[in-house]
């Protein structure tokens, strides 16, 4: 029903020729951090802020129908792991946002009958969207200045494509500092024997 | 050179004055985030300080706490202070949420994530961004070297941080992104 027309690199594998020597994933992941580490140290300038959605690899964006009860809808974001789901109507188009958010506040400790009660009444309605041309710089505008954590990115007719998280933005952000961030020491003391001594 | 003075306030030549300007107007408009801006210590960011509840408190009052504020994340102390755990609307939705606890009952200490990495306001913010992007956490809890929670972090913040350098490209944006492309107009 809905459509997901974002490529990302699990759903549009690169093929492999048949044959063809390979070097294997591992060594692959092994020159990339040496390169890294070789490289002189990236920066984040605004043409980085201006990648297109499409290009950040944002996951398949959850959807339930507005009729869909509290329970059931629960039910479905502990199984997978989701703090949000797009809701939408008969024809795939948003109608609103369901976040661990809308649960804490809205339902947390009220008295609902949660086999009655459907998320239509509790989900965020008309949620700030995006299309798929926009890039980060304006997913960046609405997270800072709405507060939004999840921004989702629909088609023409406004049926959802994707949905960008802050986690997705943070991402991609510190991909570009791979050095700096990711080949750190577990603990800051290691790089700072002077924390270590106050601590 | 011997007689210069180096310490003396009302000396200051002409290239060190042009050394200021440029730096008070680097530090003013960063058009670009470098690696060092990453390796600034926490205690620069404007962070919140945290909202607290004992370890011990029902999880009743604990959520009625986050509602009441509309907080995300609460941070659970022992009686003197110190971190014991974080407890999230996260929690509230995968552990508790359709499990039938009786929330006057259960305490904090047994939902929350106990003893969570946690870092010190020396700490550069590169740590905190390893620690979200590495451990998957929205929130780093912040200590003193007592361990007493002092400030927490959250994407949120680290995310308004590094958009605080892009003001001309983030903040002055048209409300739609059609707007930046009036040769595509949307009929209207």
């Amino acid at each position: 029903m809905v459509q997901n027309e974002i490529k990302t690199p699990a759903n549009d594998p690169v093929e492999r020729v048949p044959g063809e020597s390979y070097v294997p994933d591992a060594m692959w992941e092994e020159e990339r951090i040496m390169a890294e580490r070789a490289s002189p140290a990236r920066s984040l300038g605004a043409y980085d802020l201006r990648v297109s959605v499409k290009n950040l690899a944002l996951p398949k964006p959850v959807t339930i129908l507005a009729t869909t009860t509290i329970r059931q809808a629960v039910a479905l974001m502990q199984n997978g792991s989701f703090g949000s789901v797009l809701v939408v109507d008969a024809q795939g188009v948003l109608e609103g946002i369901f976040t661990e958010r809308d649960m804490l506040l809205k339902i947390s400790g009220h008295r609902l009958d949660w086999d009655k009660e459907i998320v239509g009444t509790f989900m965020t309605t008309n949620p700030e969207t995006l299309g798929d041309t926009a890039n980060l710089a304006f997913v960046l505008n609405l997270m800072t200045s709405g507060g939004f954590r999840h921004v989702p990115i629909v088609d023409e007719q406004k049926r959802p494509l994707a949905v960008v998280s802050i986690r997705d933005v943070v991402r991609y952000i510190c991909s570009f500092f791979a050095k700096e961030v990711e080949n750190l020491p577990p603990r800051p003391e290691i790089l700072h024997p002077e924390i270590r001594e106050s601590v | 050179m011997a007689d210069k003075q180096p310490h003396d306030v009302d000396y200051l030549p002409a290239e060190l004055a042009e050394e200021e300007k440029i730096m008070a107007e680097r530090a003013a408009k960063p058009k670009l985030l470098g690696a060092d801006s990453l390796r600034v210590p926490l205690k620069v960011l404007p962070l919140p300080k945290p909202v607290t509840v004992k370890a011990s408190d029902s999880i009743e009052d604990a959520v009625a706490k986050m509602q009441a504020g509309h907080f995300g994340c609460v941070l659970a102390v022992h009686a003197d202070g110190k971190l014991a755990g974080i407890f999230t609307e996260r929690d509230v939705l995968f552990k508790l949420a359709l499990k039938g606890k009786d929330w006057k009952k259960e305490t904090v200490a047994s939902f929350m994530t106990a003893n969570p990495e946690s870092l010190p306001f020396d700490a550069s913010l590169a740590f905190a961004l390893n620690m979200m992007t590495e451990g998957g956490y929205r929130h780093v809890p912040i200590v003193d070297k007592n361990g007493v929670a002092v400030a927490i972090c959250s994407m949120k913040d680290v995310v308004r941080y590094i958009t605080g350098f892009f003001e001309k490209e983030v903040k002055n944006l048209p409300p739609r992104p059609g707007l930046l492309h009036p040769e595509k107009p949307d009929g209207g």
